[in-house]
């Protein structure tokens, strides 16, 4: 189990490279392109 | 009545019910609330009836961590207070902003919001205001809602200017800087103010409430509290701790197919905000999302673009835009910021104004979570467009870069100074209690938005006339 200071860290590393989001978009089928946020069937 | 303290240095009155520090909305809607019960009030105001330069230069000070801009500039310092600049844009705090938030323990406030509902009416009458049209869910299943501002045009000390000059219970004493506050220990005996020449003289009062802004308030705290030698603040209490901001960044800009209200004083925009339950489920404080309007060549610059990057979606945004629907914005995110005990009003060790008193410094940063509840709600508004095929967004390079947040100007800045005497039920989590009585002391209390525990989502101003109308009905009863 994670203790409290790992999580944070880890919140930490994610959180300030932007990833948390580009994550979000991975799990969802998103991608980023040239600042667009686009789907599947956009381009 | 006005009195010039640079004029009549010995005009003070000798006594009174209220002594009142700062005519900003809160301590001026506390005055003239008191007077309308008939108790009378020493009205103390830093500046003059317009700005000066000499009281301007009092509200230097640094900032340590995040960019922020001048505190000098941050805030007004005359009669009426930072009123004299606002936007004038007012919005109750949410339930939820009252309310206890799983892993935020400390965003949470000692009352409810129905404990402020009732001052509602009366802070709208305050503001010149009237309700805003309600809240519409434009989808359940995201949580996504559209809400309505009001816009107060009032500022402070044009409208009730008059009003202090005829009124028979209000001496409201200009050019008077705080620069003491006497104590038995248990009780505020009395202010000491000074002019800008230099000349002193003081204030006995049964009450003695700071209405001097947020950031102000904890400084002269902190000052008093050391001249007294730590008698005047319960040394339990987290004083200048817990200051907060509403961070706001324009994260980029959107294509969307969603309808943006026109507004009476500025550029059309929507502003959206999620549902508590979503709030939750995100496990973020609250945040608003302002979709405002650009210039129709802005929109054709956006669709000409999307159209080279994603042709689909550009073909099916050309389409929208042939039929007037889709419309090109700026997409600006702004949230409730994360208390923390290492955010704080400080003494300056260094520097000191004209009255010898340390200026501040406000050591600021944002938090890890802070940026979080930027990007969750990003993520959530996005997976709300493109499920419903309602937008795309184009985001700044910041936005997905290792760079952290822009540092130009105004980036970041909301100039809503919260929090550093914090309300709470115990002296360990704050300075004042429920009824912004400062511990340590019978009769010394603080208006205004530094008693703000957590700073929901909302601009503080409306929060801050409530609560002064509220803390006048507690102190009539006191």
């Amino acid at each position: 189990m994670y203790s409290r200071r790992s999580f944070l860290i880890g919140l930490f590393v994610l959180a300030q490279a932007g990833l948390l989001f580009r994550i979000h978009l991975k799990k969802s089928g998103k991608f980023v392109r040239q600042g667009w946020v686009l789907q599947e069937g956009d381009v | 009545m006005f009195v010039d303290f640079n004029l009549s240095v010995n005009s003070l009155p000798k006594s009174t019910d209220f002594c009142v520090v700062g005519s900003g909305p809160a301590g001026m809607t506390l005055a003239l609330e008191l007077e309308r019960h008939g108790r009378s009030v020493v009205l103390l105001e830093g500046g003059g009836l317009e700005w000066s330069p000499e009281s301007h230069e009092l509200y230097r000070g640094d900032v340590i961590g995040d960019h922020y801009v001048a505190l000098e500039f941050a805030r007004a310092r005359l009669l009426g207070g930072t009123s004299g600049h606002w936007g004038g844009w007012s919005y109750q705090l949410t339930d939820l902003a009252f309310k206890k938030k799983a892993g935020f323990e400390d965003a949470q406030w000692p009352i409810e919001k129905k404990d402020l509902d009732p001052f509602l009416p009366q802070a709208r009458s305050v503001l010149d205001i009237g309700p805003p049209a309600d809240e519409v869910v434009l989808d359940g299943e995201f949580g996504i809602k559209e809400f309505r501002i009001s816009y107060s045009r009032v500022r402070f000390g044009q409208k009730y200017r008059e009003r202090l000059a005829s009124s028979q219970h209000i001496t409201c004493v200009t050019n008077a800087n705080l620069t003491g506050l006497k104590t038995d220990g248990r009780n505020v005996v009395a202010a000491t103010v000074t002019n800008f020449m230099g000349q002193s003289g003081s204030v006995y009062a049964k009450y003695f409430v700071l209405a001097m802004g947020g950031i102000e308030n904890s400084r002269m705290l902190l000052w008093c509290n050391h001249q007294a030698n730590g008698h005047l603040v319960d040394s339990r209490a987290p004083l200048g701790r817990y200051w907060m901001e509403h961070p706001a960044y324009t994260v980029g800009h959107a294509l969307v197919d969603l309808k943006i209200p026109k507004t009476e004083y500025f550029r059309p925009h929507l502003l959206l905000t999620f549902t508590e339950a979503v709030f939750r489920k995100l496990g973020i404080l609250e945040c608003s999302i302002a979709l405002e309007e650009i210039p129709s060549s802005g929109t054709k610059g956006l669709l000409k673009d999307l159209i080279c990057v994603a042709p689909k979606a550009g073909e099916w945004a050309a389409s929208l835009a042939g039929k007037n629907i889709v419309c090109g914005t700026k997409l600006i995110i702004g949230w409730e910021q994360e208390p923390v005990w290492s955010n704080h009003v400080k003494l300056s060790e260094t520097k000191r104004d004209r009255f010898g008193i340390p200026l501040v410094e406000l050591h600021w940063k944002k938090t890890d979570r802070d940026r979080v509840t930027l990007e969750k709600a990003l993520s959530q508004f996005n997976d709300f467009l493109m499920a419903r095929n309602r937008g795309r967004l184009k985001l700044d390079d910041w936005v997905l870069g290792k760079g952290g947040y822009p540092a130009s100007a105004d980036d970041g800045v909301s100039y809503h100074h919260m929090g550093g005497t914090r309300m709470a039920s115990t002296v360990e989590k704050g300075v004042v209690d429920q009824n912004c009585r400062v511990f340590g002391q019978d009769n010394l209390y603080v208006a205004g938005s530094s008693v703000f525990p957590s700073g929901g989502e909302a601009n503080p101003t409306l929060a801050i006339v409530q609560l002064s109308l509220r803390l006048a009905e507690h102190l009539r009863n006191a």
